[in-house]
């Protein structure tokens, strides 16, 4: 095998350029679409999976220099007070050894480690002996205490620790079969030993199964806590590279890879590995320190399949490579698997990472002022109507549970109408009061004064909560509406509706922290469970479920997202009243998730209609009518509407702009989305001042670049491409992609990923580097596929830079197919009219041209000719490229006059196009002179997104 | 290994006194490598100070010697460390043949076998000098990404891309054969 593999050599070195670049689980997929021999591909493949070897050889010069010969039992090594027994083993580190303590009241069974460094230094040896005297302090039943430390004769620093006889904690459950709650019982000991740890501020470092033992009574005992540290101290620069290489890479966390500064976080992260391992018997793998620190040590689709869906989270949560997104603290690690035990639902962590989605969530976030919160309080209405009360007066039936009711409503809005009075008193003496100090008192006191109301405690918490989330402390919110959550189900239980309001508040903001997967999962779980008692067909069931099929959508589960959006806006219509809150949210959800599954054309009536009820319920100058128009226009844009999509978005920047004073998401929002419009409309220079503006007040709004700054480089470069400045759009583009990968880390995937990389790969074709350009097309592709189970415009347009990049390649027929593939996703998604689809059509026909099919391609072009006719305004050089094209089709198929019409329509389209830079004037131009002189021969098959 | 800068002004200069002068801190750089060996001294085929004496001599072997620099020293120190490990393995082999029932059962199947190690690095480097240079410095003198940067004179991101292509590579000449 390897002499054939030495043999083509040169033939798998470029394969492995690209796929030592990847992924591991990415790597089979790019082989088998850019390697046809099958022989080669089966050599490289091999080449890669010698995992074994591959991790001997990044052992280095240890694997030789420290080969224990277990023959020499009679010379080992000497340490004062001790009698060594017997050679234990060897790890990375250090070897271990089976010792005697004397002691005065017999012999001590101990375990010496001999360290693998020398310590000759005065300063040195100190220091050493000063942190194994700290460590000598850590004592838990799960931790093998540390006895005693010192040098033996020849300098060479030992440890003696309590010796437990018994395996490793992934063996032990190996050997004996034990089921997944024992499991999860070991892993509980597990954590509070490194919890304990972590409360004396010692972090272990290298923590794994060989470092997790079990002694003879099966109690858990941790080994080696802190060595690490005592072998690198603090660690910087080349210490800390020392540290990299010396610990067990799979079990590293990316930051102790890349050599930043070690927190209690990295346990958190080696206990997440060491969980997945002893639950799904996956072991991890990481081999490559440049490619790979932030990648999963995992196969994530195999790892959620073998431990189910909250299993799968926990992990999730405690392995995310920024340590700041990570669980807290391995307490909060132990406590959501303990929750799991308990058959409780999971929580999402306090995550401090807020960030804000391009529309989904955005439109629910208020700039909320202390004065707003004034209003909303002192009215003794809540924000967002929870528990619509006085539908609750209008349901009870007999006239005296009428009056009742209406005395409890009267009684609670005194209550809550004092308890906002005495928090004014409280905090608005001098000077005034800020929202984020009235919220954070509003808490203590709610805390205080409704101990003994339950249901008012609730009420003001969830209230609470709601607030921090639309003043954009997302992650304040978690913790007054998870308490809500939890008083709500012991004192009214999970049919309650006040209990279902307060879930769906939890899943609003387990949204906007990204937290998806498991916000939708205990939404669904409170739906089931309040559907299965007396109080179905409640207002709150509607908000519920509107926002669950928001979050499928959010997963790329369309299907699923729209039948249960139309069972929510169904349900809204039965038993709502027509002018209620939730039936309009309900509606504009649907329509949102038709538009984001790809089907503008069913999204736009609901979209209007929305749009329509809002201005009737809030006024035409309300914040909310104008995120109505953004939301509209979404859907418009893919319909080729760019005229009214730029009146509805100018409305909507005026009413924001009056709405909000100062530097704000929602105006930074409005000019990005305006600038989108006008791209699209060819105003190209007019559109990069709109971006420059909003990327400054994203700037002024954030000290540290933002999402909303990434998203509009990201516009930006799609601007520096229109006009042809294609090292510039390269530029921006790869500066957003950096600072989403930095800013989302894992999420990214499911936030407009792919359709970057298709981006990416448009440009670098653009620039000639056809390589590059396949290797993100390819990313692209593999990414939108996993992401959309059925058709969706990101594949679509993934498909077509494939045929771009195809069609450079000289690959005719390659071309050809994946170009018609687009075509026929945008048809099945009845989106044949947007920009990006006629693109992909006009492509199509070029394709075809290529290969000889003239009245196919004719026909292709003809139809894309109409579908851009059909935008309005009407695009010039977009139409001005369909009728190069046709006459050179034309011109082949021997229609000479037809051709010169079309070409005099062409030249005067461009004419009429003004001085404005248009990549597309530029290649137009070229189509038409190369059609003059051999119109067999053209290539300038560029087209541009959107 | 940060003196190393002034020892290679030394060593182009060629100054014996400063030679001699030098002798200790060669002796210290290639101790680092060979520390590990300590915690086996009664275990081991080959003692640690036999190992760096040899190492020494094989270094300073020879009046003609003079580093550039670094790079060059470097270069060295693996080549050096490289053929020391295949003399020892030879020389366990000829053991083997003449006592086999003795040595049995010390090979460890997740140790690389240097001798194969050294064939393959051979047929690396008929193929690509550069990459059988990177993985030299990288085995046999346990060189950082940038250090072996530095030394050859690419940048790190060409020394990590290369290195995984030598493992892969040296990976499928040392896998066994299925």
């Amino acid at each position: 095998m390897s002499v054939d593999f030495i043999q083509r050599w040169h033939e798998a070195e470029p394969l492995l350029d690209r796929l030592l670049e990847l992924p591991a689980t990415e790597q089979a997929d790019w082989l088998r679409r850019n390697c046809e021999d099958a022989a080669l591909r089966v050599l490289v493949t091999q080449a890669l999976n010698h995992v074994p070897v591959a991790e001997a050889l990044e052992r280095g010069m240890s694997q030789w220099m420290s080969t224990p010969d277990r023959r020499a039992a009679d010379k080992l090594p000497t340490i004062p007070g001790y009698r060594l027994l017997r050679f234990v083993g060897a790890g990375g580190m250090a070897s271990v050894f089976e010792a005697e303590r004397e002691l005065p009241g017999g012999p001590q069974k101990v375990a010496i480690k001999l360290l693998r460094i020398d310590v000759h230094d005065v300063e040195e040896r100190r220091r050493f002996l000063h942190e194994q005297s700290i460590l000598v302090r850590l004592q838990h039943p799960h931790i093998s205490q540390l006895l005693d430390a010192g040098f033996s004769p020849t300098g060479t620093p030992f440890l003696a620790l309590e010796f437990v006889a018994g395996g490793n904690l992934v063996q032990h459950c190996e050997k004996y079969g034990i089921d997944v709650r024992g499991r999860l019982a070991l892993f509980i000991d597990v954590s509070k030993a490194v919890e304990h740890a972590h409360r004396s501020l010692i972090v272990h470092r290298d923590l794994k199964p060989s470092n997790v033992l079990i002694d003879e009574d099966g109690c858990v005992k941790l080994v080696d806590f802190g060595i690490a540290k005592l072998l690198v101290g603090d660690g910087e620069g080349a210490q800390t590279r020392t540290e990299a290489r010396r610990l067990t890479r799979a079990y590293a966390a990316p930051e102790q890879i890349i050599g930043d500064a070690t927190t209690t976080s990295v346990d958190v992260y080696a206990l997440g590995v060491l969980l997945a391992e002893l639950l799904s018997g996956l072991q991890p793998r990481r081999l490559d320190q440049y490619v790979g620190a932030a990648t999963s040590v995992f196969d994530d689709g195999q790892l959620r399949q073998r431990l189910g869906v909250d299993l799968h989270a926990i992990v999730h949560e405690a392995i995310r490579p920024d340590p700041i997104r990570r669980y807290a603290s391995a307490a909060a690690l132990r406590e959501d698997v303990e929750r799991y035990l308990d058959g409780k639902p999971l929580h999402a962590r306090a995550d401090t990472f807020a960030y804000r989605t391009l529309t989904f969530t955005k439109r629910h976030a208020l700039a909320v002022s202390a004065s707003m919160v004034a209003v909303v309080l002192l009215a003794g209405t809540t924000a967002a109507g929870l528990y619509e009360s006085h539908l609750a007066r209008h349901a009870a039936k007999d006239a005296q549970a009428q009056a009742l009711a209406a005395k409890s409503e009267v009684q609670r809005e005194d209550a809550l109408k004092s308890f906002m009075e005495g928090l004014f008193d409280n905090v608005s003496r001098g000077e005034e009061a800020s929202a984020e100090v009235l919220l954070a008192q509003g808490r203590d006191r709610a805390d205080r004064d409704f101990a003994k109301q339950p249901a008012l405690h609730v009420e003001i918490l969830a209230l609470i909560g709601d607030l921090e989330r639309r003043s954009g402390h997302a992650d304040r919110a978690q913790q007054p509406l998870e308490e809500a959550a939890s008083l709500a189900q012991t004192q009214f239980g999970a049919t309650d509706r006040r209990t279902l309001h307060v879930e769906y508040l939890l899943a609003e903001e387990a949204d906007e922290l990204g937290h998806v997967r498991s916000g939708r999962l205990r939404l669904q779980n409170a739906i089931e469970a309040f559907q299965s008692g007396p109080n179905r067909n409640s207002p709150e069931e509607v908000q519920a479920l509107a926002w669950l099929a928001g979050l499928d959508e959010r997963l790329g589960e369309s299907k699923k997202a729209i039948d249960i959006g139309t069972t929510s806006v169904a349900l809204a219509h039965r038993i709502l009243p027509d002018d209620s809150d939730a039936l309009t949210e309900a509606i504009t959800n649907l329509g949102w998730i038709w538009m984001d599954a790809g089907h503008p054309g069913q999204a736009e009536p609901l979209l209007r209609e929305a749009l329509a009820r809002k201005r009737a319920l809030f006024g035409a100058g309300h914040p909310q009518v104008a995120d109505a128009m953004t939301l509209l226009t979404t859907a418009l844009l893919p319909l080729g509407r760019y005229a009214e999509s730029e009146v509805l978005m100018r409305s909507a920047l005026d009413i924001d702009e009056s709405a909000y004073t100062g530097p704000n998401a929602h105006v930074a929002g409005d000019l990005n989305n305006l600038a989108n419009i006008l791209v699209r409309e060819g105003k190209f220079a007019e559109a990069g001042a709109f971006y420059e503006k909003s990327l400054e007040m994203d700037r002024k709004l954030a000290a540290t670049p933002s999402l909303g700054e990434a998203i509009t480089l990201g516009h930006l470069a799609h601007v520096r491409f229109s006009e042809g400045s294609y090292p510039d759009a390269e530029t921006d583009l790869r500066d957003a992609i950096n600072q989403k990968q930095r800013l989302l880390g894992e999420d990214y995937g499911d936030n407009g990923q792919s359709l970057d990389s298709a981006s990416l790969a448009e440009i670098l074709v653009a620039r000639g580097r056809i390589g590059d350009a396949e290797l993100a097309a390819n990313q692209a592709l593999a990414e939108s596929r996993r992401n959309h189970r059925e058709a969706h415009p990101d594949i679509a347009f993934a498909l077509t830079v494939e045929a771009e990049i195809a069609a450079a390649r000289g690959a005719r027929e390659r071309a050809v197919t994946f170009a018609g593939e687009a075509v026929a996703m945008y048809d099945a998604l009845a989106e044949q009219s947007s920009e990006n689809a006629i693109r992909a059509r006009v492509l199509y026909g070029e394709t075809l041209g290529l290969v000889g099919r003239s009245t196919e391609a004719k026909r292709e072009f003809k139809s894309a000719l109409t579908a851009a006719n059909l935008i309005a305004p009407k695009p010039a050089s977009l139409i001005a490229h369909i009728d190069a094209d046709l006459a050179g089709t034309e011109a082949l198929l021997g229609d000479r006059s037809a051709a010169d019409r079309l070409r005099t329509e062409a030249e005067r389209l461009l004419a009429g196009m003004g001085g404005e830079k248009n990549g597309e004037c530029d290649a137009t131009v070229h189509i038409l002179a190369d059609n003059r002189e051999t119109p067999l021969n053209r290539t300038h098959s560029r087209s541009s997104r959107q | 290994m940060t003196t190393k800068p002034r020892m290679s002004e030394i060593l182009a200069d060629g100054d014996p006194v400063a030679l001699d002068a030098l002798i200790p801190q060669v002796y210290a750089t290639l101790r680092q490598l060979a520390h590990r060996q300590r915690s086996y001294e009664a275990a081991h085929t080959l003692q640690t100070t036999a190992l760096v004496n040899e190492a020494c001599l094989k270094l300073l072997d020879g009046s003609g010697i003079a580093f550039a620099d670094q790079a060059h020293l470097y270069a060295y120190m693996s080549r050096t460390m490289r053929h020391l490990l295949i003399d020892r393995a030879r020389r366990k082999m000829a053991q083997k043949r003449q006592a086999p029932a003795m040595t049995e059962g010390v090979a460890q199947s997740n140790i690389i076998d240097v001798l194969a190690l050294d064939e393959a690095l051979t047929k690396l480097a008929a193929l690509d000098e550069r990459l059988a240079r990177v993985a030299e410095l990288r085995l046999f003198a346990e060189l950082s990404s940038p250090e072996i940067a530095d030394t050859i004179g690419v940048n790190a991101r060409t020394v990590e891309r290369d290195w995984l292509k030598a493992r892969t590579f040296l990976a499928a000449c040392l896998a066994p054969e299925t």
